[in-house]
């Protein structure tokens, strides 16, 4: 019994058991939280006969309280977490104050490299903005320019408009996938596409990123799309080869992009570009 | 509490309690962003980061936490040290920051380092915390890289990709294991390096059961010693 030959500790001599001295190897005090306040009779290996005798032979019945742990007020508990909480906000508040800036920078630069490629290199582009239902530049007073639908116009050196680049999203295979490209709405052709975000499968639906055969084959098709095996492709204008192994990718992407020209294609057909007095991201 | 050396605190976590290969902590992020040297790097980087924060902050404030408190001010002091490694990876290193995704946020429950902070940092001297916490780090990178290292190579055929250091021992030609990119090639590789590990300690243990027999019968001490 490895317990009887453990040295008792401090606690344990002052149990009523104990009697303030070894009482033998049976008599092994029970854990301390158990004798604290509450008298109830002690069962040992002795037997309740035997505890009782030892007990008053020990004389004072009221056993010695054990030495307790210093009780640490509620209100030092909140008040730890609470400067700890403040303390962190704070630092926190620094380091977004820091990062925001280049977070969005960065973001902004992504755009704006995506815009370029799918619109395949324009002089320059503008922001156009859909507002109550129609496409315009000028966004009136008080109207928050970020919470709105808005898509880029490209415009060649002569200045003349060469396609708007539209941004979407929808569903792919696990998560949402967020995609531009770039749409000719006098031709009704594709001029681009560049996925920006995903989560498909790594090896498989990620093709739709890294498949430079199916990421090219969007320029100059016609909408709306049709996706098709690459061996069936019959070379109508409407047809988009697929990706094997990854279907569900290839068919969501094309998806995306045929519900988000339905949703402006007669805006951007009716709308008049007033020759991209903006500069813009050039 | 048994007494250890400077040099003990360190070296232990490195491999003879390597905090995945040994202890079986920190699985998540093992398993999950390992598919490439770099973001296995990365991750690794990230975790080193907030481990040795908070065991520094923790070690020097452990006379300030209530007992009954302490667990929710470590994961305070943690979440706090990657909120930052978020916000910086985000701004300095946006693409790594893409490819690591949630797992980044995930720091906050790798136990590995809430452990650290429960089983050292809070009873140990600052400087021995350190030590502790940088050992740790160091098996934790350890691990990410091996398990990083054969998942790019079988399952991209390339190695370091993303960095200047990128090679493709394979060449053109081939085919990779698509397998090994995805989840289940994360469970295969651990598996495997487990059962390695394993295999080479039993083979150990009964090398020196024979060196050791006639003169004394011992009773082989694996990997029970390590735990």
């Amino acid at each position: 019994m490895s317990e009887a030959k453990r040295p008792p500790k401090d606690d344990e001599l002052f149990t009523p058991q104990g009697g303030g001295g070894g009482t033998g190897a049976g008599a092994v005090g029970p854990p301390p939280e158990e004798t604290r306040g509450v008298k109830l009779p002690q069962v040992t290996a002795s037997g309740p006969d035997a505890a009782l005798g030892d007990a008053t032979a020990a004389g004072p019945a009221d056993p010695v309280e054990p030495p307790k742990e210093k009780e640490v007020s509620a209100l030092r508990l909140l008040l730890t977490l609470a400067v700890a909480g403040a303390l962190a906000g704070s630092i926190l508040v620094f380091v977004y104050l820091w990062s925001q800036p280049k977070i969005l920078a960065y973001r902004a630069m992504v755009l704006r490299e995506a815009v370029q490629e799918v619109l395949k290199g324009p002089a320059h582009f503008e922001s156009v903005f859909v507002l109550d239902g129609t496409l315009t530049t000028e966004v009136p007073e008080g109207v928050d320019t970020l919470k709105l639908d808005k898509v880029f116009l490209g415009y060649d050196e002569a200045g003349n408009p060469v396609g708007f680049a539209l941004e979407a999203e929808g569903f792919g295979f696990q998560d949402v996938i967020a995609l531009i490209f770039g749409y000719d709405p006098s031709t009704q052709q594709l001029l681009g596409m560049k996925v920006l975000e995903n989560k498909e499968t790594p090896g498989l639906g990620d093709k739709i990123v890294k498949d430079t055969v199916f990421v090219n084959g969007f320029a100059g098709v016609e909408a709306p799309l049709v996706g098709v095996k690459s061996d069936r492709n019959t070379g109508q204008p409407d047809q988009v080869d697929m990706i094997t192994g990854a279907t569900i990718s290839s068919k969501a992407v094309i998806r995306i992009i045929n519900d988000r020209i339905a949703q402006l294609k007669d805006l951007l057909t009716a709308y008049q570009p007033n020759g991209g007095v903006k500069e813009q991201g050039t | 509490m048994k007494q250890t050396t400077p040099q003990q605190d360190f070296i232990r976590g490195i491999w003879k309690e390597n905090p995945v290969l040994i202890q079986l902590l920190g699985l998540c992020p093992t398993l999950a962003v390992t598919n490439t040297v770099l973001n296995a790097l990365a991750m690794a980087g990230a975790t080193t980061f907030v481990l040795v924060g908070s065991s520094l902050l923790v070690s020097s404030l452990k006379k300030f936490i209530p007992q009954e408190v302490r667990i929710s001010t470590y994961i305070l002091i943690i979440a706090t040290f990657v909120t930052i490694v978020d916000m910086v990876l985000q701004a300095l290193v946006p693409e790594i920051h893409k490819a690591l995704g949630a797992f980044i946020a995930l720091i906050v429950v790798n136990c590995i380092i809430l452990g650290r902070q429960e089983a050292f940092a809070s009873k140990r001297p600052v400087g021995r915390s350190l030590l502790d916490a940088l050992g740790t780090a160091v098996g934790f990178t350890i691990a990410m890289f091996m398990m990083g290292a054969f998942r790019e190579l079988l399952g991209y055929g390339t190695l370091f990709a993303g960095t200047p250091l990128a090679w493709a021992p394979f060449g053109e030609g081939y085919e990779p294991w698509v397998v090994m990119i995805s989840p289940p090639g994360g469970f295969f590789t651990l598996g495997f390096i487990l059962l390695f590990l394993g295999w080479w300690e039993e083979r150990k243990a009964k090398k020196r059961e024979i060196r050791h027999w006639p003169h004394s019968v011992q009773i082989p001490v694996g990997r029970e010693e390590a735990a």
